[in-house]
């Protein structure tokens, strides 16, 4: 992949947006689209630090200034909601993040294409079905009395295992069934990055006497390189959030100390309880750690040499 | 050539775009500030004038009305149209907000301006957040005296004799409470009395020790006859019945679902949590005994209800436990006539059991007494905490203020027109059988919100318990007879610390529950749970509340 | 050689379509479920188990939901809205992805970064329903579904960095025959992006058809509702105890039947789409003649 250079000025200038005008002008629905909807409304963040009332307005509302975030940080569930985020994130990003590449990469081996269109089609159903309806089945299925789970667990001389209730098991069935319900859809990305690949490099390795599993490693997977990084870094930005449908629609009482997460907790406290102030320095809290932790990836993939947000 | 021509497209591209964003800024009809309206509709309503009635004098245009609904009828139904031409009002339907995003929508609609006339809120705790930023408006007492039998009847509801506390802020008046006639009832328990009979016992439970023995006898006598032991006594659902033997009830549910935790009144007679009163440890002490001997579901924590219908118990209906709650009779009659279908969780259970019978397989039964003389189900209370407020910006118009209180006091005095607003029109909606009683037409409206099209039930701001009993005799005839005890809610005012440390004690308290009754803690570690739970904002809850009901009533 | 080969290659394919065949297996398994439920009658919901295969069928749930007036309506305003949207969005994206794929566009990792910021942060929903319906009037339109959303960080990002994997030899080559950017933009880089053009172009239109909240917090009439929001009215009765207890009207027993007719009625035509971009993702084509 090579880029031919342009010889360019260190510092831009207006003669630079002169030059590449067109450029520029391709670009300016974009820009304007951000500006306006982004940037606009952007000082709604003030929220956070104000105590809101739509009527008033949020130039009318008090201001706080940090309080709702010491509420936040003060709260004797805090650390603990906190840590649940970040220990779920980090088992989706280490077991779920792999999962949709490998799906790609394997259809990518199939020769039969209806068989590869079949399974293809068929594993992005689940993202279709919402987490009220897929909790169902998952608790059907896991069930300790009826669950297909259990009765082959029963069935081959082992207890029943109460998964969804159990602390050292929820967290498993969490990520468990969120591969389950995203690994089709989040494979298409990587078939399309598959697409980009030179088929001859194919060819070529083979007939240099290179096996399967040897093509798979060094022709597809740095063929992906670039996009699986650059999703990478995105998913590590995700580490703070939480999938609040998932977990909301998915957590019982038993297992309150590993699955209650900070969007879960907060849904009891803020828009509820009509506190936006609160609920926006939560998020405003999160989004600060997000973008911190892409900016750290970034700049990590960036001095490892590869290819990077900007 | 070519190329300052695909310049001029590219360029034209982006103008397009441009564009269309700006035609968005013309020709978009029906957004208008609502507070211009009432000058702005006047024209343009003049033809909705009743042209039926011959008015030899000319009239006054109607007002328009914006009363939030969570459904939007067709504007023409019959049924707003009869209201409209009785008030000389044109209601405008344009704030339909969804019950579960209440807040949310709301919150973002109140913040750009909008308001509309008449809202009912979802949670009286947040009526000081409406008074503070000048959304509700206090009901004066000349008002009130447009009103006077819908307080007459209401307050014959009032069973703590709080209802308004948090309706009132320094002795005024700012929001109207709804009436559940239904919630005046205690919720029952379902039983399998075929089950009961299979295990040698003939009679429902009445107390604790009956109820214990039964439990005991659904796990170990296998009652259901299929030599299996997958039978269990009793599920979540159950523990009120525990909870409510020993004094109150704690919390709303320990299976799926939001968590609330109820107030109830001390000795003193003030406010203050249900789920730190010294019987509750009593209560976890048993249900602690229960788990251990397996006679508690084990999966109870994942809810008798597997999904669909909120009410019914899937544990029970396909035998799996034998007593269940938290339901009203009037889900599990059976038809009252030959036009009835029976309530709807009956329904399910014949789905499930086609040869089950009412009284021979499953019957209704009250609260059990217990060791200390104390009984009582969970009420879901008569007053609830919606209320019904008018805006700061409906009262500056008194012909709308007069209109609604007027539609109010007349749902509450006139039968037929009470009719009209919640069963619809005679012929069409519904249909009266050979004794009188009210028969829904299900086949072209099977749906409550098929009536709601048609504007049946939105205009019903306020309901008459009174007239729905007339309505609907049969239904209160039966839940009249399982008219057991009960505990219901009190009203409440929810005060800075609620809001600031609730979902943290629900948490606590959740947490502390569940491991007692799974026997992770010991019972004893109840009284270290009550340290915690006042010492993370519970006293400041309980005082908070206790002097905010006091300035509320203006005392 | 050539025998061992053929048996290495066996093996893998039988561990590749075996794996491969798990996961279809797992997966379709709750596609199962909302379709025999949407087919079963209440006596089959009512008892316990997982509903695989229907035992019994029943087509009155599809009836009820089919019958249901807004349906049709809705139906349509969700084709009008993901259809404009998506196309809107996709032009946007492309033009923007080209342009800030360059190494020299002027200022790159600023204009960038501002873009990733709001990825990240802000105003909330209340200031963009103050823009969008009072300051720019697109209240009860089409455009304040179709604009606020129009274009996404990341979808940006992942457009402009396939569109930077395309060597720019192409582009000088094309640049020396007299080509502008936007001849480039469609003779080069739009035939070698077809795969990535119908990911994202998936992803929006996909977002677009599931989208309810923005219709319930802008629309205001009932028929220009979309098909989300009038299903959920519809899949949410009879859920919430809360409502029962407010409503204090007689609640007739809710159909999972037909809230599973109404998701699956939902999902179709989103359903069928997939099949028709596979094509897309095949080989990007080689326009040859340019040295590496």
């Amino acid at each position: 992949m090579q880029k031919t250079m342009t010889i360019s000025a260190k510092k831009t200038t207006w003669h630079d947006y002169k030059k590449h005008s067109t450029l520029f002008i391709m670009a300016m629905p974009l820009f304007l689209y951000f500006f306006i909807f982004h940037y606009g409304p952007i000082y709604g963040l003030l929220i956070a630090f104000k105590e809101y009332y739509p009527l008033k307005g949020i130039w009318a509302s008090d201001w706080v200034g940090f309080e709702h975030f010491k509420t936040m940080f003060q709260g004797i569930y805090f650390i603990p909601v906190l840590k649940n985020t970040l220990i779920n994130s980090l088992y989706n990003l280490i077991f779920g993040f792999p999962a949709p590449i490998i799906l790609a990469i394997l259809l990518n081996e199939v020769s039969n294409r209806r068989f590869k269109k079949v399974i293809q089609t068929v594993t992005y159903f689940p993202h279709f079905i919402s987490w009220v309806v897929l909790a169902g089945i998952v608790y059907e299925m896991l069930s300790p009395s009826r669950g297909p789970i259990n009765i082959l667990l029963t069935m081959l001389g082992f207890e029943p295992i109460f998964f969804v209730a159990d602390v050292k098991w929820f967290r498993t069935v969490l990520v468990g069934s969120n591969i389950w319900k995203e690994i089709g859809w989040g494979s298409i990305i990587y078939l399309a990055a598959i697409t980009n690949i030179d088929p001859t490099l194919y060819e070529v390795a083979k007939i240099d006497g290179a096996s399967r599993l040897q093509r798979i490693f060094y022709i597809t997977l740095p063929g992906i390189a670039n996009v699986v990084i650059i999703m990478l870094i995105f998913a590590v930005g995700k580490i703070i959030n939480d999938n609040f449908d998932q977990i909301f629609n998915l957590m019982n009482n038993r297992v309150m100390e590993v699955a209650d997460v900070i969007s879960t907790y907060t849904y009891r406290e803020g828009i509820k309880e009509m506190n936006y102030g609160y609920a926006t320095a939560v998020g405003l809290f999160k989004n600060t750690i997000s973008f911190t932790l892409v900016m750290g990836a970034n700049w990590l993939a960036k001095k490892m040499g590869q290819e990077t947000l900007f | 050539m070519k190329q300052r021509n695909n310049m001029k497209k590219g360029i034209s591209l982006v103008l397009v775009i441009a564009l269309l964003m700006s035609l968005s800024a013309c020709g978009k009809t029906t957004e208008k500030n609502p507070a211009e309206q009432t000058q702005a509709e006047t024209k343009t309503e003049t033809n909705q004038v009743q042209t039926e009635q011959q008015k030899p004098t000319p009239k006054e245009d109607p007002v328009v009305i914006q009363i939030v609904t969570s459904a939007q009828p067709d504007p023409d139904a019959k049924v707003i149209k009869a209201v409209e031409e009785k008030y000389n009002v044109k209601f405008n339907w344009d704030w339909v907000v969804d019950g579960k995003k209440f807040n949310e929508v709301m919150g973002v609609k109140l913040s750009s301006g909008e308001m509309p006339d008449f809202v009912m809120l979802p949670d009286s705790g947040d009526i000081n957040k409406y008074i503070k930023q000048g959304l509700a408006a206090e009901i004066t007492p000349e008002m009130q005296a447009k009103i006077p039998t819908y307080f007459k009847v209401v307050e014959k509801y009032d069973e703590n004799k709080n209802m308004w506390v948090d309706a009132k802020r320094k002795g005024k008046l700012y929001g109207l409470k709804p009436i559940s006639s239904q919630g005046a009832y205690p919720t029952v328990l379902i039983w399998r009395t075929d089950w009961l009979k299979n295990v040698g016992i003939n009679e429902i439970p009445k107390t604790l020790e009956d109820f214990e023995k039964a439990m005991y006898a659904f796990k170990e006598k296998d009652p259901d006859k299929d030599g299996q032991p997958n039978t269990y006594g009793l599920s979540e659902t159950g523990f009120d019945a525990v909870f409510g033997a020993f004094g109150a009830i704690p919390l709303k549910t320990l299976g799926k679902g939001r968590q609330v935790l109820f107030i109830t009144k001390n000795e003193q007679g003030e406010l203050a949590f249900a789920c730190t009163r010294p019987e509750m440890k009593e209560a976890l002490a048993k249900l602690q005994q229960y788990y251990k001997d397996g006679i508690i579901d084990p999966e109870f924590v994942t809810g008798e209800n597997k999904g669909g219908y909120w009410a019914t118990s899937h544990a029970f209906i396909n035998g799996r436990i034998g007593v269940t709650g938290k339901v009203l009779p009037t889900h599990w009659n059976p038809p009252y006539d030959k036009d009835s279908q029976g309530g709807a969780v009956y329904q399910e259970m014949l789905a499930a059991n086609p040869n089950a019978k009412f009284g021979e397989t499953f019957d209704i039964g009250t609260a059990i007494t217990g060791p200390h003389g104390k009984a009582g189900l969970h009420k879901w209370g008569a007053v609830n905490s919606n209320i019904g407020v008018f805006t700061t910006k409906c009262v500056q118009d008194e012909r709308k203020t007069n209109a609604i209180l007027q539609l109010i006091e007349d749902t509450f005095t006139d039968y037929d027109f009470y009719l009209l607003l919640t069963k619809g029109i005679e012929g069409i909606h519904y249909t009266k059988n050979a004794e009188g009683k009210l028969v829904r037409n299900a086949k072209d409206f099977p749906k409550d919100n098929d009536l709601r099209k048609e504007g049946v039930y939105l205009l019903e701001l306020l309901q008459q318990p009174e007239f729905r009993k007339q309505a609907l005799p049969d239904y209160y005839e039966f839940i009249e007879k399982y008219n057991g005890p009960g505990y219901a809610d009190e009203m409440y005012p929810k005060t800075e610390s609620y809001s600031k440390n609730i979902s943290a004690l629900e948490r606590l308290t959740v947490d502390t529950y569940m491991s007692i009754i799974t026997g992770e803690k010991p019972v004893e570690y109840f009284d270290e749970f009550v340290d915690l739970f006042y010492k993370n904002g519970g006293t400041a809850i309980e005082q908070e509340m206790n002097t905010q009901v006091k300035e509320n009533l203006g005392q | 050689m050539r025998i061992k080969k053929s048996r290495e290659n066996i093996i893998f394919d039988i561990i590749v379509y075996g794996i491969l065949l798990g996961m279809g297996i797992m997966t379709i398994v709750p596609f199962l479920q909302v379709i025999t439920i949407s087919l079963s009658p209440q006596e089959e919901l009512a008892k316990y188990g997982m509903h695989i295969l229907p035992q019994k069928i029943t087509w009155a749930g599809y009836e009820r939901v089919l019958s249901y007036g807004p349906i049709w309506r809705a139906y349509l305003n969700t084709i009008i809205r993901t259809v404009s949207g998506t196309a809107l969005s996709i032009m946007v994206l492309i033009l923007g992805a080209y342009a800030l794929s360059k190494p020299y566009f002027p200022h790159r990792k600023f204009w960038t970064l501002i873009i990733v910021f709001t990825m990240y942060f802000s105003g909330g929903l209340i200031p963009r329903y103050i823009l969008v319906n009072n300051v720019l009037k697109m209240g009860n339109t089409l455009f304040a579904l179709i604009i606020p959303g129009l274009a996404s960080g990341f979808n940006l990002i992942i457009m402009r960095n396939f569109f930077s994997n395309i060597s720019l030899s192409y582009e000088e080559a094309a640049k020396i025959d007299g080509a502008n950017h936007f001849q480039i933009l469609r003779h080069v880089y739009l035939p070698l992006s077809k795969p990535i053009i119908a990911t994202v172009s998936l992803w929006v239109g996909v977002g677009h058809w599931n989208e309810w909240f923005d219709s319930m917090l802008y629309i205001r009439d009932e028929n220009k509702q979309v098909l989300q929001f009038v299903l959920r009215k519809l899949i949410l009765e009879g859920t919430s105890v809360e409502e029962e207890m407010a409503a204090g009207t007689q609640i007739f027993v809710n159909s999972d039947t037909m809230k599973m007719a109404a998701l699956i009625l939902s999902m179709i035509p989103v359903l069928m789409i997939y099949p028709f971009l596979q094509k897309h993702f095949v080989q990007g084509l080689k326009l040859g003649g340019v040295k590496e």
